[in-house]
């Protein structure tokens, strides 16, 4: 059977493609309001230019709060993946007493909303005189980014041939050399798709930073949040032009080279 | 001369053998250290400071804060909304994204279901800011959606699209759809045509093979994606923030609110409102998911 033929297949995919369009609008129309010529929200735009970008690179506030985001987002990454591999080689690898409850222990945090605690470190910064630097910034989006790569590193360790590391082992390597050479290659796609999440979810955090941040320490979203609370003039939209791109460019570059199907099981699995 | 041989021999086996049995013990150290010391005692300080507020003034010991919110009527009516708004998002979610999950395990082109895929999945990399300000753009008295409805003369004046729960629901949706997709998404691609074969030929027609076969299998991703996106719409901020424009009151709301005025202990008891919900509402639905396994079990044999 053709698609076309079968109406009810027809139906599905026209609602499909509906969908789809509701899922570009408002990014596409964020796109369209960077170049509009005036400063509020009408459509169609009176004219066109690019003033929004002039007024953009003026306001060094948002650039302090890019660099901000981009050492938060690398940091907290960084220790996800290293703590994060370590802990799911444990609790893949060795059978001990309480290795069930640890698990619990170590993904909590992706029950608990982010605003909730949000709130409850703000509080924690402010009782450590820690309140307002990137430090604790960091540590708040590790907490949510690193169940993120323990669970899908724990799944992907699950999938490792665990055969080949006996066979290194019985073979004179010893553990640290037996991780380097035969694990680590077989879980280069978990750390990659669980480092991918990590930034992305620090990148994208405005309720676990929202009550965390002063002045110096602003992060891009809520540099972005506050911005849009002060005006709408489309600066927001100019600066979304170049996340955009970015974001399209790694989309890309994704579902390029992970497999569809771990994305997909990774994203139902992955859903904060 | 053979005995000094040996003795090292079986205390190096020893130790190996312990380092073996302990070998979990430092690979654990760093995710539990960082997660005890700042996840869990972050609870605990919020828990803490609910009932010791130590601003303004010194700390003492006061339920004021959670009688304040369990005695008056408006926190419970807050409440209310952030529950409907979240069973609103997750009835639209699931009526929106089975189908387009659907459709989407049913395209046979490579190509297309890659862009599909993409088209899907590359909004959650845009940050949910700049996706919010597209609908407030869209949806302003001014905006695409108001002058497409005018020029169409379905309507004379522009009809309020933000600053309400329209606005909110609307963005709410098209942030959350694709984690209400990828979860039934993974469960539609592994059914196999053979069950859905076997129940035309014993003369199911469409939907009774939909009704009786593909939905009970779908059933667990449909429940996850909806715990996901009923827990993740009660717990927002930015959207609802933005999208009501202060004039819907949601529990996230209320925390800013009390955060802002430095009413830590106010804000501490609405958090842990808000983690009780989204703790009840997830084993709620897990334990209705059990029991439905069991009937399943029960009536299949």
């Amino acid at each position: 059977m053709r698609p076309g033929r079968d109406p009810v297949r027809t139906v599905l995919f026209v609602f499909l493609a509906l969908v789809l369009i509701f899922m570009l609008a408002p990014i596409g129309f964020v796109l369209v309001y960077a170049f509009s010529s005036v400063s509020y929200a009408i459509f169609p735009p009176p004219g066109y230019s690019i003033r929004w970008f002039v007024k953009l690179f003026q306001q060094e506030a948002l650039f302090r709060a890019a660099l901000n985001s981009l050492i938060v987002a690398v940091a907290a990454t960084g220790i996800s993946l290293l703590a994060g591999t370590l802990a799911a080689l444990a609790l893949v690898r060795y059978r001990f007493f309480g290795r069930e409850l640890l698990r619990a222990v170590f993904l909590a945090p992706l029950i608990v909303p982010r605003i909730a605690f949000g709130v409850a470190m703000m509080i924690y910064a402010l009782l450590l005189r820690r309140f307002g630097g990137l430090d604790s910034l960091i540590l708040a989006h590790l907490m949510v980014t690193l169940p993120f790569a323990i669970s899908i590193l724990s799944a992907t360790l699950v999938a490792a041939d665990r055969s080949l590391e006996e066979a290194a082992m019985d073979l004179g390597a010893t553990p640290l050399v037996t991780f380097w050479k035969v694990t680590l290659p077989q879980i280069r796609t978990g750390l990659a798709v669980s480092g991918f999440f990590a930034f992305i979810i620090s990148w994208d955090q405005v309720e676990t930073s929202l009550f965390l941040v002063k002045t110096a320490n602003k992060t891009l979203p809520v540099e972005m949040f506050y911005y849009l609370q002060r005006q709408q003039d489309p600066v927001i939209a100019a600066l979304s032009t170049f996340l955009i791109a970015v974001a399209v460019i790694v989309a890309v570059v994704a579902v390029a080279t992970v497999n569809p199907r771990d994305l997909q099981r990774l994203l139902a699995a992955g859903g904060r | 001369m053979a005995r000094s041989e040996v003795l090292p021999a079986i205390s190096r086996r020893g130790w190996r053998v312990a380092a073996r049995r302990y070998a979990h013990l430092p690979l654990l150290a760093p995710s539990v250290v960082a997660s005890i010391a700042v996840f869990w005692v972050c609870m605990a300080v919020l828990i803490t400071i609910s009932v010791y507020p130590f601003l303004p003034g010194p700390a003492r010991f006061t339920w004021a804060a959670w009688q304040r919110f369990l005695g008056d009527p408006f926190y419970w009516s807050v409440v209310g909304v952030t529950l409907r708004l979240g069973a609103v998002v997750t009835v639209l979610s699931l009526l929106i994204g089975y189908p387009t999950a659907y459709a989407m395990s049913k395209i046979r082109r490579p190509g297309w279901a890659l862009a599909a895929y993409l088209i899907l999945f590359a909004p959650i990399l845009v940050s949910v800011v700049v996706r919010t300000y597209g609908w407030l753009l869209l949806l302003s008295q001014t905006g695409a959606v108001n002058y497409v409805l005018r020029t169409l003369g379905l309507i004379q004046t522009p009809i309020p699209l933000i600053f309400n729960m329209t606005g909110i629901v609307i963005a709410m949706v098209h942030i959350l759809l694709p984690f209400m997709v990828f979860p039934i998404l993974s469960v539609v691609g592994q059914l196999t045509p053979d069950l859905k074969e076997a129940a035309q030929d014993l003369g199911a027609n469409r939907w009774q093979t939909f009704r009786r076969v593909t939905l009970p299998l779908t059933l667990p991703g449909v429940v996850s994606g909806a715990q996901i996106v009923f827990t993740l719409t009660i717990s927002a901020f930015v959207t609802p923030f933005l999208m009501g424009g202060g004039r819907v009151q949601i529990l996230s709301g209320l925390i800013y609110r009390d955060m802002e005025a430095v009413n830590l202990g106010f804000a501490a008891v609405v958090a842990l409102v808000l983690l009780v919900l989204a703790m009840a509402i997830l084993a709620v639905s897990n334990q209705l998911v059990r029991r439905s396994y069991v009937r399943a079990e029960v009536s299949g044999a």
